[in-house]
């Protein structure tokens, strides 16, 4: 029926595998060898990837049982859909260019050879979970994303704040993770099966799916896309290398939820649709206002992340999952852009994130600023620009589904997304130099370049244009009716709100914020506003909850088990017990007495005798 | 050709005993000699170990393979449960004996000789299916444990090994009650008391009296950590010699947990009842109550140990939850979680001396910034650390996920409560590798490193703890070398469990399994 | 004497056996609770033959040999033992020897 892919599948996953633990041996001191090792294999991954996407309609499947536990059936496999072939691609073709960026943004750094085994080994374990056919194979790949970003946000782990954002993003994403087996185990509990298309066929059969299941798996997606209120770990993550922030933290595995609840939509009831709706939508404009009170540039980019992914959540809640798999391929492209770009930025400035102290760099890096502003206005969703696409259509399935107030958020949304794309555009590349390192600034070399350009002016440009028209349609063809459905009307209110918040947002902002020189014009202006949005409410009643509740709790059972446990209990009754025994007897067993214990003799077999004459 | 896997587990248990008789009778032989000898003690365990594991092709004719006959029914003879136990604790057995040979310690002929008795003890309790037997063994490797502790353990050694003795001896006393009285009850004569004659026995008994469930629960049950018997652990870990502890807490835990599968579960109605219903408790306290003891310790080998405390909590429901519901899969799962976590938890404290060597302390807030300077060291623990909390890849992974799935059936809370684990172990876990090995480097360790530069891990501590998380990793991808032979003892002990328990509607499967089960 | 019965015979070998007990119980000197506990042993070698002759059977008064062999033996050893302890300690008085703190 459908041709064979699965040895292609093989490769895909498992090449990165290979080169991970190869690197691992032996190549950690090797840096420039391991690097280009595993650049080498992500492109190999990217073209097979891209084989696959062009290849005939249809799904392969394949499937090993590992081992049984009971009744338990423990299987890996794959699925593979158009949906995954969509992700499998714009993964892999992403990761492939953020590889060969980070050969040069990682030149100096002495842990390459770490670095790059990192690298591989989170592509395993993306790829794993783009492929599983089932949920427990998921679940584990998810895990494994969740060890990969720990090592990679880890890197610089002599630095206090990055050893802190791992722990704080694997222990989150764990949070969300406990959700996620109890939503697996239920499902196991409901259904007696964990395979995907085994479960769509129950689910269809099913009158009702209980709101739990979907509530429950998804708590991983919460954990793993950084959805309300496990969001806050993303904005810390910044802490790794520039290259693992576009990857994994905009790209792809912030992603992985998406692509998931994509996956088992089924099995999301309809109040988890709409609490994933009105959440996505709600951070998405709350993220979006936060972003203007940023001055790492990184960390407004991370919650322009939390803002669009939180787009891609309502795109879901309102029942439209092939368009929120679009918008994470058109998202992936031009925020890895943002991100390599922010590199580039910081490179060049020697290491200097903070976008006060740069400006001027439109003269000084040009290529960088060129594909930055494309990627940035593919962001804005200026027409036909690939993020117009697909956040559009978010927003006018929303009018056109009659949720209002979904589309009042998302409308702001937009347009708090112009304007901080204005702000960081005049911070970083307009107006004059604010310091030292930015007036020195030069253009990056080749290997940092080359992916802006082709993901950036191509993909962020293009993007949408070259996936309608160059790829046969039967790959796409989730996604083409939606995108039908939802065609363009000039007087349509999702392209009168997208234009407006080009004019307010992206122009105003690009005005209001060369105002001040060398210093946040909103802080200027208002602080109280800037404040507001500054401060992280969410982190404060979490290290609250650590400080006074946890650490109190812990630290009084622990006293309770010494006290009570070992004090009372052990001591008493391993103590009690002979003291009582020794009162009866007057100690005499341990007094050297040798009456005492012919006298005890005596009675002993007096004892024995009434024992065995008596009875 | 037949009694060749038979020969094999013998030499198993037998070769280190001998061992150790040798070295602790001679003692002015070279060190040379005693060194190459006491490793060959070490590592044909260890070579036969997994051999014999692997020898378990097929689950219905293997047991009979490996059995054999001794003096009053006092043969050495493996079963399916036992055969992964065994391969783990021979590999634990090398990685310590690893480290007691690169110790420097006084008395070391009698050092070594009783950590083979130790070794020996604990490969003959998963090596004989008779149950006087296994409670011989089990002695047999736990008395050397007071004697090491006392003079070669470290601060606190004193009190921490009276303490060990007594409890210990007392949980040991009261199981031995439970054990006796089962066998008289089943109406087996004592020689010939293997765990399926009294099994059976027990399935036809006209009353069994409550009290013998409790004694074998509470008494293994205390030998195994369970809550709230568990106060020795803590401080007999923390004060034993480093591979008295990878032993005791990676191999010995296990057999308290052996004898209650193989005669609590499967005869004795341990999770019915109120008995049922405090040992449910007692198995959510280990995960819950000591899981948030774990989050308050500040000294690294003190949070190891409680830790290991709290990993046996997982174990306990899944052998709860096959009771209450019949089904295997809990059993399997606590199975695996069994072998798996005795092999991250040898290399968790093999790595954490590691760290004392160099660093001089395990107080957590004079540790950091140690990843810098030692990274194999770093490396080695991190990996270690993530097999001990379950990331997949590890075997742990699937025990702990295999005891939440065979929980589906229970209240949502008590799943919720359970799978907690997860959240609160990768705390402790991550906070304790975060202070040890990452930020700056502490004052401490500046102090050190300018007196007296340390080195990296060495060969000898990297073979060790290359073992036995390359046994992790290798059961983590291949469950199935686990499972195959686990998977029909644990079908076996169900339908018996279920008799006893349920309706006589069960009772049909039981006459069925017991020829697959031996 | 005809009139004497068994009971006669075990009587007395009771009150010998008694007498020798309390002597083992009581007196502290080492040689004296030594022949108290061959009193107890002449006791029932007493009742041993009694039983012989009034069930007119050999058994009692053989197995009386292996007593009086068994016993010589033992006080061998026995006066051995507490004159090496008299060398050693100066004394034989029971409550002296005691080396265990209290």
């Amino acid at each position: 029926m459908s041709p064979d892919f699965s040895s292609l599948v093989h490769w895909i996953l498992f090449l990165p595998l290979g080169a991970a633990l190869f690197i691992a041996l032996f190549l950690r001191r090797a840096g420039a060898v391991a690097a280009w090792l595993s650049t080498g294999v992500a492109f190999a991954i990217a073209g097979l990837a891209l084989r696959l996407l062009t290849a005939a309609p249809g799904d392969t499947r394949w499937h090993v049982e590992l081992a049984k536990l009971g009744d338990i059936s423990l299987g890996f496999g794959y699925l593979i859909d158009a949906n995954a072939r969509l992700m499998l691609f714009v993964v892999s073709f992403v990761a492939a260019w953020i590889h060969l960026f980070s050969v040069g943004y990682m030149k100096e750094d002495p842990a390459r050879g770490r670095f790059f085994a990192g690298l591989s080994i989170f592509m395993f374990s993306i790829l794993g979970i783009v492929v599983a056919d089932n949920l427990l194979m998921t679940f584990i790949f998810w895990e494994l994303v969740g060890f990969s970003s720990y090592m990679l946000i880890a890197h610089y782990f002599d630095k206090d704040f990055a050893a802190a954002a791992s722990k704080k993003a694997f222990i989150v994403n764990r949070v969300g993770d406990l959700g996620f087996i109890l939503g697996i185990a239920m499902c196991l509990s409901l259904y007696g099966t964990l395979d995907f298309a085994a479960l769509k066929d129950h689910a269809a059969a099913a009158k009702t799916i209980p709101a739990a299941v979907g509530a429950l798996l998804m708590c991983g997606f919460l954990g793993k896309s950084a959805q309300f209120p496990l969001h806050v770990w993303l904005t810390d993550a910044m802490a790794g290398p520039t290259p693992v922030s576009a990857l994994i933290h905009a790209a792809t595995m912030v992603a992985a939820g998406v692509y998931f609840m994509a996956r088992v939509s089924f099995l999301l009831a309809p109040e988890v649709l709409d609490f994933i709706a009105i959440s996505g939508a709600g951070m998405a404009a709350l993220a979006g206002l936060c972003a203007l009170a940023q001055t790492d540039i990184k960390k407004s980019l991370a919650y322009s992340t939390l803002a669009h992914l939180g787009i891609m959540g309502c795109a879901i809640g309102l029942g439209h999952p092939e368009l929120a798999l679009m918008h994470m391929a058109m998202h992936a492209f031009f925020k890895a852009t943002l991100f390599l770009g922010a590199g580039s930025v910081i490179h060049g400035c020697h290491h200097e994130q903070d976008m006060l102290k740069m400006g001027g760099l439109l003269k000084k890096m040009p290529l960088t600023a060129a594909t930055f502003i494309a990627a940035t206005l593919s962001n804005c969703a200026v027409p036909f620009l690939a993020g117009w696409y697909s956040k559009d259509a978010i927003i006018e399935a929303a009018w056109h589904d009659g949720h209002f107030a979904i589309f009042a958020f998302l409308s702001l949304a937009a347009l708090a997304t112009c304007l901080y794309s204005g702000r960081m555009l005049r911070l970083v590349f307009l107006g004059e130099a604010n310091s030292e390192e930015a007036s020195h600034a030069h253009e990056s070399p080749w290997t940092m370049t080359l992916p802006l350009v082709v993901l950036g002016l191509v993909y962020s440009v293009a993007g949408g244009f070259l996936a309608s028209t160059l790829l046969p349609a039967g790959s796409l063809q989730p996604i083409k009716p939606a995108l039908d459905a939802i065609a363009f009307h000039l007087t349509a209110p999702s392209t009168i709100v997208g234009l407006v918040s080009l004019v307010v947002g992206l122009l105003g902002a690009l005005k209001f914020y060369g105002s001040v020189r060398g210093a946040d014009a909103l802080q200027v202006i208002s602080p109280r506003t800037y404040h507001l949005l500054e401060h992280r409410w969410m982190d404060g009643l979490y290290r609250w909850y650590v400080d006074a509740v946890q650490r109190r709790v812990s630290e009084f059972i622990a006293f309770l088990d010494l006290l009570l446990i070992n004090g009372v209990a052990v001591r008493w009754i391993g103590g009690g017990v002979p003291a009582v025994l020794g009162y009866l007897t007057g100690r005499s067993f341990h007094r050297g007495q040798t009456r005492a214990y012919a006298l005890w003799i005596v009675i002993g077999s007096l004892f024995l005798a009434w024992f065995l004459i008596a009875r | 050709m037949d009694t060749f896997p038979a020969t094999l587990l013998a030499l198993t248990v037998t070769a280190p005993i001998l061992v150790g008789l040798i070295l602790l009778a001679g003692r002015d032989l070279p060190r040379s000699f005693t060194s190459g000898f006491a490793f060959g003690g070490f590592a044909i365990p260890a070579v036969l170990g997994p051999w014999l594991l692997v020898l378990w092709s097929d689950p219905a004719t293997a047991p009979q393979q490996f059995e054999s006959v001794g003096f009053w029914g006092f043969g050495f003879a493996l079963n399916g449960l036992g055969a992964p136990l065994l391969a783990m604790t021979s590999l634990v057995g090398l990685a310590a004996g690893i480290k007691a040979l690169n110790q420097e310690v006084e008395g070391r002929n009698t050092y070594l000789g009783l950590i083979l008795f130790m070794l020996g003890g604990t490969l003959g309790v998963f090596g004989t299916n008779h149950l006087v037997g296994f409670y011989f063994f089990h002695e047999f490797a736990l008395i050397p444990t007071f004697i090491l502790t006392l003079f070669w353990g470290g601060e606190g050694r004193r009190p921490a090994a009276m303490q060990m003795a007594i409890y210990l001896t007392a949980g040991a006393m009261a199981s031995l009650a439970g054990i006796l009285i089962a066998i008289d009850v089943a109406g087996v004569p004592y020689g010939e008391a293997t765990f399926v004659k009294v099994a059976d026995g027990l399935q036809n008994a006209q009353h069994i009296p409550v009290a013998v469930g409790a004694l074998v629960l509470f008494g293994l049950g205390t030998l195994a950590s369970l809550f709230p018997f568990h106060s020795w652990a803590a401080p007999g870990y923390s004060a034993a010699p480093t591979p008295v502890s990878m032993l005791h807490a990676g191999a010995l835990k296990k057999f308290g947990l052996y004898g209650i599968i193989l005669l609590g579960l499967s005869s004795l109605d341990i999770t019915g009842g109120s008995l049922g219903t405090w040992f449910l408790w007692f198995a959510v306290a280990n995960v819950v109550l000591v899981g948030l003891i774990c989050l308050a310790q500040r000294d690294l080998k003190q949070l190891l140990s409680w830790s290991s405390v709290a990993h046996m909590g997982p174990i306990f429901l899944g052998i709860w939850v096959c009771g209450v519901t019949g089904q295997a899969d809990g059993l399997d799962a606590a199975a695996f979680l069994m072998v798996a976590h005795g092999l991250s938890c040898a290399a968790l404290f093999l790595l954490a001396n590691a760290v004392r060597a160099r660093a001089g302390t395990y107080r957590l807030d004079e540790l950091g910034g140690l990843a810098a300077r030692t990274p194999v060291l770093a490396a080695f623990f991190i990996a270690a650390t993530m097999a001990s909390i379950g990331l997949p890849g590890f075997g742990n992974f699937w025990g702990e996920v295999g005891v939440f799935l065979a929980l589906r059936a229970q209240p949502l809370w008590l799943q919720a409560v359970v799978a907690s684990t997860v959240v609160i172990s990768a705390v402790y876990a991550l906070r304790a590798v975060a202070a040890t090995f990452f930020g700056p480097a502490s004052e401490a360790l500046e102090k050190r490193w300018a007196v007296a530069p340390f080195g990296d891990l060495g060969w000898a501590e990297r073979a060790a703890a290359g073992v036995l998380l390359a046994a992790s990793l290798t059961i983590g991808f291949v469950p199935s070398l686990v499972t195959k032979s686990v998977n029909p003892v644990a079908a076996g002990v169900t339908t018996y469990s279920q008799h006893n328990t349920k309706a006589p509607a069960k009772a049909a499967p039981a006459k069925a399994a017991q020829p697959a089960q031996r | 004497m005809e009139n004497t019965s068994l009971a006669h015979h075990l009587i007395l070998a009771g009150l010998l056996f008694v007498l020798g007990l309390t002597g083992v119980l009581v007196r502290r000197n080492l040689l004296v609770v030594y022949m108290c506990l061959e009193l107890m042993l002449a006791a029932t070698t007493l009742a041993m033959v009694a039983f012989s002759r009034f069930a007119h059977k050999m058994d009692g008064a053989v197995f009386v040999f292996f007593v009086i062999t068994v016993a010589a033996a033992e006080v061998a050893v026995g006066l051995a033992l507490i004159v090496a302890l008299y060398r050693r300690r100066g004394t034989i008085q029971s409550d002296a020897l005691n080396t265990l703190r209290d």
